[in-house]
C-alpha cells in the first residue's frame, strides 16, 4: 500500500495458543477484489480456515475487519465485522457491531486482526497501537460484560479504550451468545461469543492515536459534506434519529407480521406497551456509532437505570413473542440479554416457542406467556446453564427436535427467525432461507418493498429477484461497512469507496463485488455440506396460518417456494441443487477457490 | 465568537474530531484534533470540549514561552507555532485549563487550541444533533434542504 489510502495497509495475526503475534501487509489484489468489511472478512476465513472444522475447536478462526472507510468522516463506516465459522448454523458468519472498534483499530494501524488457536488460560487480545499482547483475563473470567469492559479500561488506564466482550454465555458456548462493545452494541447473531469462549477468548480491546488517510482529503471532503447534507440528512434516514427501530412495532402490527406468543399470532393486543410511543415516553437522549448523525440509539431507562434501546428486534422477539407488554421488563430483560452476551434475537425466539410448547401441552418449561419473573430468571438460567436454562442454551431447532415441536419452531440452518414473520410477507421466507448464515432480516429485507409498501405481500412471484438484488446490494454496502440505516445509492458507495482507496470503482464494477462476495459465501457453505435442502423455510410457514390480522390465513404453499427457489438459484447462476456453476464462479474471479 | 457546548446533545459520534483534524492536518486523526468527545457508552453520557477562549485563559499565563495570545475578546486563543515547545511533552497549558480544553499534538510537540478554522467551524458543520454550536444564538444545525419523499 502506498500510505496515501484509507486502508492502514496491515493486518494483525495473533496466535492465541502460542501467544505470537505478527502483521502481515495487507493484501492488495484481494482489497481491489473485496474492498473491505464482509468482502475481506470472507476472504481471509476462506483462506484461513479449512472445511469441515467444529466450530468450537481450536482450529476455527476469527476474522475480525474494518471497513474500507474505518477511520474516516463517512457515517457509519466505523463499523466492524466478525467472520468465523458458526456454531450456531455451521455456515459461515458475519456478524456486525456498531461503535467505535473499526476507528480505533484502524488508527491504531490495521485493516483487519485475524486470531487462530486457543488460549491455554483465560485470556484477551489488548492493542495499543504496535503494542499487542495476549494477557491475563483471569480476572474477570465468569463475570458479566459491562463489569469486563470497566476492567478493561482500568487496566490499560484509558477511558477511551473499546473492546468486543463475550458475556458468560460466550464462555458458556450458547450458540446464540454475542460479543458486546461499549455497552448496548452487539456482534448478535451466529454465536461469535461462543467462538471467543470456546478460544478461552474474553475480550479484544483496542485504542490507536494515528491517522488515517484518503489521496485527496480537500475533493473528499467536499463530496462528503455535499452527500451529509443532500443525501444523508434527509426524511429518508432521519426517522432514525427521530424514533429509531422500535417505530417498525405499529408497521409490524399493522401489516400482522409481528411475532406474537412465539410465531402463532401477527398481532399483539398490548403492543402500545412496547411500541415507538412507548419508548419516546422514557427517551431522554440519542446515542450514536463513531462518525454517525443519525444516532439511532434511544436512551430510555426503567428502574435500574439507564438503558440504549430496546430496538425492534428486542421489542418483537423478547416482547410480543413472549407475551409481555410491559416496556420495564422488556428495558429489564434487554439490560440482562446485553450484559450476559445472549443474542436477544435467538433468546426471545427460543423462550417463546418454550411458552408456546407448555400453552400446546407438548413440554413445560417453567415459562408460561406474560409471565414476567419467569421470563426475566431464563435469561440467567441460560447464560448460566442452570436449571431448565442448560437446555434452552441449545438453541429453538435443538429443544424442537427433542420434545417434537418441530411444527411451530421458527429457524432456518438452526438460526432462529428475526421479528418478521414471512407469512405477513412472503419475501422474507426466500431471504431468511437464502441467507449466508441462516435466518436473517440484513441480507434482504424485502418486507419493505412488501408489506410495509402495501405492495403484493403474499406472492412469491418477483421476490427471488429482488431478494438476490438486495443481497448483492447489502453484500457491496458491508465492506465500507455502511449500516443499513443509510439508504445510500450504490453511485455513492462507488464515489465514497473510489476517492477512498484510489480505486476507481464504478457502479457495475461495484454491483459485481457484492455478487462476488455473495459467492464466496456460498462456496464456503457449499464446501461445508450445504445445498437445497437447507434453504427451506420450517413447516409451520406452509402448514399454520395465523389466526387474526392483515395476514390471517394465508401462507406459501411448497410447490411455490420450491418454485421460488428454483428461480432465485436460476438468476444466480447456480445448479437447481444451489451449488454455484463454473461459469458464474470463473466469471467472478472465484473458479480457483473451488480447485 | 467561541464555540457552545450542550453535552445532553452529544451522541457520542467523534465526528467532530475528524472533521477537524481533517481541516488542520489533512488527515483523520482524532489524537491530533483540537476538540475532544469523552463518551461513558453504559450511562449514556458524554462530553465534548475545545477551547472557547474563556476570560480568565490560565494558559496564557502559564506559558513558560509566552506563545499564547488573544487577538481581541471573545476571538479564538493564537498559539504561535514559532514559540510554543511543547514544554517537552507535559505542556504547561494543557495542565493549566481548567475546562480540559486545551490538548496536544505529539505529531508536531505543538499545543492545540481551538481557531474556530477561520470563521467557519467545521465541527459545527457536521454536528446535527446541535451540541456543538456558533454564533449568536441562531440556530447552527446544519439540517436537510432536500426532502426525498418515500
Amino acid at each position: 500500500m502506498n500510505g496515501m489510502n484509507c486502508y492502514a495497509g496491515k493486518v494483525l495475526w495473533v496466535d492465541l495458543s502460542t501467544k505470537t503475534v505478527r502483521t502481515e501487509p495487507l493484501n492488495e489484489e484481494w482489497a481491489k477484489d473485496f474492498i473491505g468489511g464482509k468482502g475481506l472478512g470472507f476472504r481471509y476465513l476462506f483462506e484461513t480456515l479449512p472445511a469441515n472444522v467444529d466450530p468450537l475447536s481450536p482450529a476455527n478462526v476469527l476474522v475480525i475487519f474494518s471497513g474500507a472507510l474505518a477511520g474516516t468522516c463517512v457515517a457509519t463506516t466505523a463499523r466492524t465485522v466478525v467472520c468465523t465459522r458458526s456454531p450456531a448454523t455451521g455456515t459461515i458468519l458475519d456478524s456486525y457491531v456498531g461503535g467505535a472498534f473499526a476507528l480505533q483499530l484502524k488508527l491504531a494501524g490495521y485493516d483487519g486482526l485475524i486470531l487462530t488457536g486457543r488460549a491455554p488460560r483465560p485470556s484477551y487480545v489488548l492493542v495499543l497501537d504496535d503494542r499487542v499482547e495476549v494477557r491475563d483475563a483471569a480476572p474477570v473470567w465468569g463475570k458479566s460484560i459491562w463489569e469486563t469492559d470497566a476492567w478493561l479500561k482500568e487496566q490499560a488506564g484509558d477511558e477511551h479504550l473499546v473492546s468486543l466482550v463475550a458475556g458468560p454465555a460466550g464462555e458458556n458456548l450458547l450458540p446464540f451468545a454475542c460479543l458486546t462493545s461499549e455497552a448496548y452494541r452487539q456482534a448478535g447473531r451466529g454465536g461469535a461469543g461462543a467462538v471467543f469462549g470456546s478460544k478461552n477468548l474474553k475480550a479484544v480491546a483496542v485504542r490507536g492515536t494515528g491517522s488515517v488517510r484518503v489521496p485527496d482529503i480537500r475533493s473528499f471532503m467536499a463530496m462528503y459534506e455535499d452527500i451529509f447534507h443532500n443525501n444523508l440528512l434527509t426524511n429518508v434516514n432521519l426517522w432514525t434519529y427521530s424514533d429509531g427501530t422500535p417505530m417498525i412495532v405499529d408497521l409490524s402490527q399493522g401489516t400482522g407480521l409481528l411475532p406474537t406468543r412465539g410465531f402463532s399470532q401477527g398481532v399483539f393486543e398490548k403492543a402500545e406497551g412496547i411500541n415507538s410511543a412507548a419508548i419516546q415516553s422514557r427517551k431522554s437522549r440519542n446515542r450514536a456509532c463513531a462518525t454517525c448523525p443519525l444516532a439511532c440509539g434511544q436512551l430510555t431507562h426503567n428502574a435500574d437505570g439507564p438503558m440504549e434501546g430496546p430496538d425492534y428486534e428486542t421489542l418483537g422477539l423478547t416482547g410480543s413473542n413472549c407475551g409481555i407488554g410491559d416496556l420495564e421488563a422488556v428495558i429489564a430483560f434487554n439490560r440482562l440479554c446485553d450484559n450476559l452476551g445472549l443474542d436477544t434475537i435467538s433468546t426471545g425466539n427460543v423462550i417463546g416457542l418454550a411458552m408456546l410448547m407448555a400453552e400446546e401441552g407438548i413440554h413445560d418449561f417453567g415459562l408460561h406467556f406474560g409471565h414476567v419473573e419467569e421470563y426475566l430468571g431464563a435469561a440467567e438460567n441460560m447464560a448460566y446453564l442452570r436449571g431448565v436454562g442448560a437446555e434452552l442454551a441449545k438453541g429453538a431447532r435443538y429443544i424442537a427436535q427433542k420434545y417434537g415441536a418441530e411444527h411451530l419452531v421458527m429457524e432456518n440452518k438452526g438460526l432462529e427467525f428475526p421479528a418478521y414473520d414471512p407469512r405477513g410477507s412472503y419475501g422474507m421466507a426466500l431471504a431468511y432461507c437464502t441467507s449466508d448464515r441462516g435466518a436473517c432480516h440484513l441480507r434482504a429485507w424485502t418486507v419493505a418493498n412488501e408489506a410495509f409498501a402495501n405492495k403484493d405481500p403474499f406472492t412469491l412471484e418477483g421476490k427471488a429477484a429482488m431478494t438476490i438484488e438486495m443481497q448483492n446490494l447489502n453484500a457491496v454496502k458491508w465492506t465500507g461497512i455502511f449500516c443499513d440505516f443509510w439508504a445510500i445509492s450504490i453511485e455513492d458507495i462507488a464515489r465514497l469507496i473510489a476517492s477512498g482507496t484510489g480505486y476507481p470503482y464504478t457502479e457495475k464494477e461495484m454491483l459485481t463485488i457484492g455478487e462476488r462476495i455473495w459467492n464466496l459465501g456460498r462456496i464456503f457453505n457449499v464446501r461445508e455440506g450445504f445445498s437445497r435442502k437447507d434453504d427451506y423455510p420450517p413447516a409451520a410457514i406452509f402448514d399454520r396460518p395465523l389466526p387474526e390480522g392483515a395476514a390471517a390465513g394465508k401462507n406459501p404453499t411448497r410447490e411455490e417456494y420450491d418454485a421460488a427457489l428454483s428461480e432465485y438459484y436460476r438468476l444466480r447462476g447456480w445448479t437447481e441443487d444451489g451449488v454455484p456453476t463454473e461459469d458464474k464462479l470463473a466469471a467472478l474471479g472465484l473458479a480457483d477457490l473451488v480447485r | 465568537m467561541p464555540l457552545k457546548f450542550k453535552n445532553k446533545l452529544c451522541t457520542g459520534c467523534h465526528l467532530c474530531e475528524l472533521v477537524c483534524s481533517a481541516y488542520h492536518f489533512d488527515e483523520f486523526a482524532p489524537a491530533r484534533a483540537r476538540i475532544r468527545v469523552s463518551n461513558h457508552p453504559l450511562e449514556g453520557q458524554s462530553e465534548v470540549m475545545a477551547c472557547f477562549s474563556c476570560p480568565d485563559a490560565p494558559c496564557m499565563a502559564v506559558c513558560p514561552q509566552d506563545a499564547i495570545s488573544r487577538p481581541g475578546p471573545r476571538q479564538p486563543l493564537f498559539v504561535d507555532p514559532a514559540r510554543c515547545d511543547g514544554c517537552g511533552g507535559h505542556p504547561a497549558c494543557v495542565l493549566a485549563c481548567p475546562y480540559g480544553a486545551m490538548y496536544f499534538d505529539a505529531r508536531t510537540n505543538y499545543a492545540l487550541a481551538c481557531d474556530l478554522c477561520d470563521g467557519d467551524p467545521q465541527c459545527v458543520k457536521f454536528c446535527y444533533p446541535g451540541a456543538v454550536s456558533f454564533g449568536d444564538g441562531k440556530e447552527p444545525i446544519p439540517t436537510s434542504t432536500v426532502a426525498i419523499g418515500e
